[in-house]
């Protein structure tokens, strides 16, 4: 079959075309079924945009010369429906098998075309690391997992972040010593020796990146106060100090799925927090810390009450490390929040699974 | 304080609200949901004289996608 209009000859046989024209096929329908879950179900502009761009990257790799190779009409496979693709009816499955059926295909395109066709063959090594991320985004998105409460439920340790050098670093080795539960506070830290000030762009690429490691980790991420960056990185919830705006206001804002939690350093706080929807409380701070200069520390006597009191799940919270663990323990936590213990240690994943530790150790 | 069922979860809310005032503060805006309460689908018209009592069992459905 003679084509004089291309100038870069393969001397590939037609079958290699045809493998490679079949592939390219496979990996774009089934990216078109992950953008319309995207676009009709979960409604996120934000997934769709990075599944489009990943279907497009593949069409720029869609040779012409490939599609002429392609008769369908003798594809001795064309039309037939494998019996499991009748049964996958629920979503998780639909997404699942499409997501596989991308991954897989992209492989045989780095396989196929790595000989003769090296620039498909890197496009495709470099969309299947995408489509991973994507895979996991998208089922973040689409709760097929736990729900976001019971993800909250099995929380022990709740990490908050503070701004250190190397932020992104210290999160990502509190995720890989088994943190599931993140706040971005980004507040002032004044004084001697703090660092700049962030403005709001880079909080926001901030939390955005930090969300983007929660999120492969299966991990929830909050944030701190900020309502407007929460709901702009689609993060899990916020997390309101006293003095931030009510729950009430913030439920209206975030919807009924996000979760909200509060601060509270009275057992009057917790039961208003309660009442308000609110669907964790901080307990503290336990002991006095530089992180909250200038408020008197509540000591053991307020978790004990909380633990006695506090019908949703509450973090002790409050210069608290392993050192001291035991003794928060002992008055009643199960759960701990945790600032300088992870993100100014040393090793922050091993002090996060020397915490972890300690939490499930029986009191 | 009562704890009802919303979708599959357990969620707190005051005790003496009506239906719609607890969708309102669950972060629900009713003119766009569906509710199965307690097993039946309850029409918009009653939300406001329904009341809520403890372990009562609500389904919300959110039925207006935003705009994209």
């Amino acid at each position: 079959m003679e084509r004089a209009s291309d100038s870069f000859v393969t001397h590939q046989s037609a079958a290699g075309l045809r493998l490679l024209d079949a592939n390219l096929d496979r990996a774009r329908e089934g990216l078109r079924v992950l953008e319309d879950w995207c676009r009709f179900a979960l409604d996120r502009p934000d997934l769709v945009a990075r599944s489009k761009d990943l279907r497009q990257r593949l069409g720029r790799q869609h040779h012409e010369r490939f599609k002429l190779a392609r008769h369908s009409a003798s594809d001795p496979a064309a039309g037939l429906a494998h019996p499991a693709q009748l049964e996958r009816l629920d979503d998780g499955a639909v997404l699942a098998a499409n997501a596989a059926r991308v991954q897989e295909a992209l492989r045989v395109l780095e396989e196929f075309g790595r000989r003769d066709e090296p620039e498909l063959a890197r496009e495709a090594a470099a969309i299947r690391y995408l489509v991973y991320d994507l895979e996991v985004d998208l089922i973040q998105a689409s709760r097929l997992g736990p729900g976001r409460r019971e993800l909250l439920r099995r929380a022990h340790l709740y990490l908050v972040t503070s701004p250190v050098p190397d932020l992104e670093a210290v999160v990502a080795a509190a995720l890989a010593g088994g943190v599931r539960l993140v706040q971005y506070r980004a507040k002032q830290v004044s004084g001697p020796g703090a660092p700049p000030p962030l403005d709001d762009l880079q909080r926001l690429q901030q939390a955005r990146r930090l969300r983007t490691l929660c999120a492969q980790a299966g991990a929830l991420f909050l944030v701190n106060d900020r309502i407007d960056i929460a709901l702009a990185v689609e993060a899990d919830g916020v997390h309101l100090g006293q003095g931030d705006l009510p729950p009430a206001v913030a439920r209206r804002l975030l919807g009924p799925e996000r979760l909200i939690g509060r601060s509270t350093h009275r057992i009057e706080e917790l039961q208003q927090a309660v009442s308000d929807g609110c669907d964790y409380v901080g307990v503290g701070p336990v002991h006095a810390t530089p992180t909250k200069a200038g408020r008197e520390p509540v000591g053991l006597a307020y978790v004990a009450e909380a633990a006695a009191a506090s019908p949703i799940p509450w973090f002790a919270i409050g210069g608290i490390d392993s050192g001291n663990l035991a003794a928060v323990r002992a008055a009643g936590a199960t759960r701990v929040a945790v600032v300088r213990a992870i993100t100014e240690a040393p090793d922050p994943a091993a002090a996060a699974a020397a915490l972890l530790a300690g939490l499930e150790t029986e009191a | 304080m009562l704890e009802i069922r919303v979708n599959g979860e357990t969620r707190r809310c005051a005790a003496g609200l009506t239906l719609v005032e607890v969708l309102e503060n669950l972060g629900y805006r009713p003119p766009l949901v569906v509710v199965e309460f307690n097993g039946e689908i309850l029409p918009r018209r009653q939300w406001s004289a329904q009341a809520v009592v403890e372990s009562d069992v609500l389904e919300v459905v959110t039925i207006v996608g935003g705009g994209s």
